[in-house]
């Protein structure tokens, strides 16, 4: 595979996660709190997905798109944009 | 059917801890669940041992402290205290008696918006407030919330413990409380501190947990926290955990340092260790008690169709009334129908 193919195969997405939205990594995956209703939502995606932090104490979620893992990560990336736990990419 | 319990490689950290950062107190209610079970009383963590502290839970990646004691606000640098919370991004939740706040330190809490404040009001009635409470204490209270709301304070709740006394009043006042515009938190009477000597006095009977079962599936809106998956409905489960936090999610941090898995089980067998000998985490992730409690399991239960709902329900008034952390919930719902629920009476 060539190298700008591989580079499209392993394709980054990253989504804001909102201020109201505190997360963490686990080892089942991550583990995010809405402050606004107290709410915990576990997502067991191991190490799909990742955490960045920004300055200010912003988060990003990072998420590398594998040939192997691109529909779990869209299915599990959709389910926190749906929930609201993290903003469009 | 018998239902698989769920295992539960414990999480790295606590989502919340709640904090008792004062045993002064200027109430004397007649259920605190913190009364009487501290040794040292008047130890307290100063100010540079509270801010050490904060900073490893934001290290920690803690979600939420709740404050609690005594009367936090009795405790004269706890503003400092939150404030310091607060500049670490870390939310707090403050349950107050609601009868000591002046309009300079409203307006302060108001300019807050990490903060919530959870006031103690147990009865829509003077009589049977003060009854639990202390003489003049509905009064008091509020007028601590009339104050906070005029300051510009809104992200407040009433939160009651639901006892034989005030059981017939939780309609009443939920409407005191939408006369405020704030929420009603219900929360659970549990047999610790002088809620022991109280327990057979204030507990509820079966037809009235039975009620407050169905008041709760019909007032989603109410709050809980969580303590009374025993007897939630359905229709709650979305609502919060169904199951009990007390060293999976959240542990209990004394006046002195002292850790436990839950404000409610502070026997000596609980005791994790203390934050100013070592690392919450390291109590955390390896203290006997706290491991023993995350290995509980309560047989009984598995078989029953509820389990989903309360895997066997709150370890700590198993333990006060059965001595048994792996007893089944005795005040959950499915096994007293058309009975009194078993209470050994041993408290």
């Amino acid at each position: 595979m060539s190298t700008d193919a591989a580079r499209f195969m392993k394709r980054e997405i990253r989504c804001a996660v909102p201020p109201p939205v505190r997360v963490r990594k686990e080892a089942f995956g991550l583990l995010f709190y809405n402050t606004q209703d107290s709410r915990l939502t576990f997502v067991k995606s191991r190490d799909l997905l990742q955490i960045e932090t920004l300055p200010h104490r912003g988060k990003r979620i990072v998420a590398s798109l594998g040939p192997a893992s691109q529909m779990k990560v869209k299915r599990l990336l959709e389910h926190l944009l749906k929930k609201g736990l993290i903003g469009e990419a | 059917m018998k239902h698989r319990p769920a295992t539960w490689d414990p999480l790295r950290a606590p989502v919340n801890v709640t904090w008792e950062i004062t045993s002064k107190c200027n109430l004397r209610c007649r259920h605190c669940l913190s009364a009487g079970v501290s040794e040292n009383q008047s130890a307290e963590l100063s100010f540079d041992q509270c801010r050490a502290f904060i900073d490893e839970l934001d290290r920690m990646e803690i979600f939420q402290i709740n404050f609690g004691g005594g009367e936090p606000f009795l405790r004269e640098d706890f503003v400092d205290i939150l404030e310091y919370a607060h500049s670490k991004g870390i939310p707090t939740c403050v349950s107050t008696n609601g009868t000591v706040h002046g309009a300079s330190l409203a307006h302060r809490l108001a300019g807050m918006p990490l903060l919530r404040i959870q006031v103690s009001l147990d009865g829509a009635t003077a009589a049977t407030n003060d009854a639990i409470r202390g003489a003049g204490t509905f009064e008091r209270i509020l007028d601590g919330i009339a104050l906070l709301l005029d300051q510009g304070f809104s992200n407040l709740s009433i939160n009651t413990v639901v006892t034989r006394a005030n059981y017939g009043e939780i309609e009443a006042l939920c409407a005191l409380a939408r006369q405020y515009g704030i929420k009603t938190r219900l929360s659970r009477f549990r047999p610790s501190g002088n809620a022991r000597r109280a327990w057979l006095e204030y507990r509820l009977d079966s037809g009235q947990l039975a009620g407050l079962s169905e008041f709760l599936s019909a007032h989603r809106e109410v709050l809980t926290g969580d303590s009374f998956f025993s007897i939630a409905g359905e229709n709650r489960r979305d609502l919060g955990l169904n199951i009990c936090g007390a060293a999976r999610m959240t542990c209990s941090i004394l006046p002195d340092g002292s850790v436990y898995p839950c404000a409610f089980l502070r026997d000596e067998q609980f005791y994790g260790g203390s934050i100013t000998r070592e690392p919450l985490e390291e109590i955390w992730l390896h203290a006997p008690a706290f491991n023993r409690l995350r290995s509980v399991r309560v047989e009984a239960c598995e078989s029953c169709s509820r389990f989903s709902l309360c895997p066997g329900g709150c370890p700590a008034v198993a333990h006060f009334l059965f001595k048994s952390l792996s007893h089944a919930d005795p005040e959950c719902i499915a096994s007293f129908r058309g009975q009194e629920p078993a209470y050994a009476g041993t408290v």
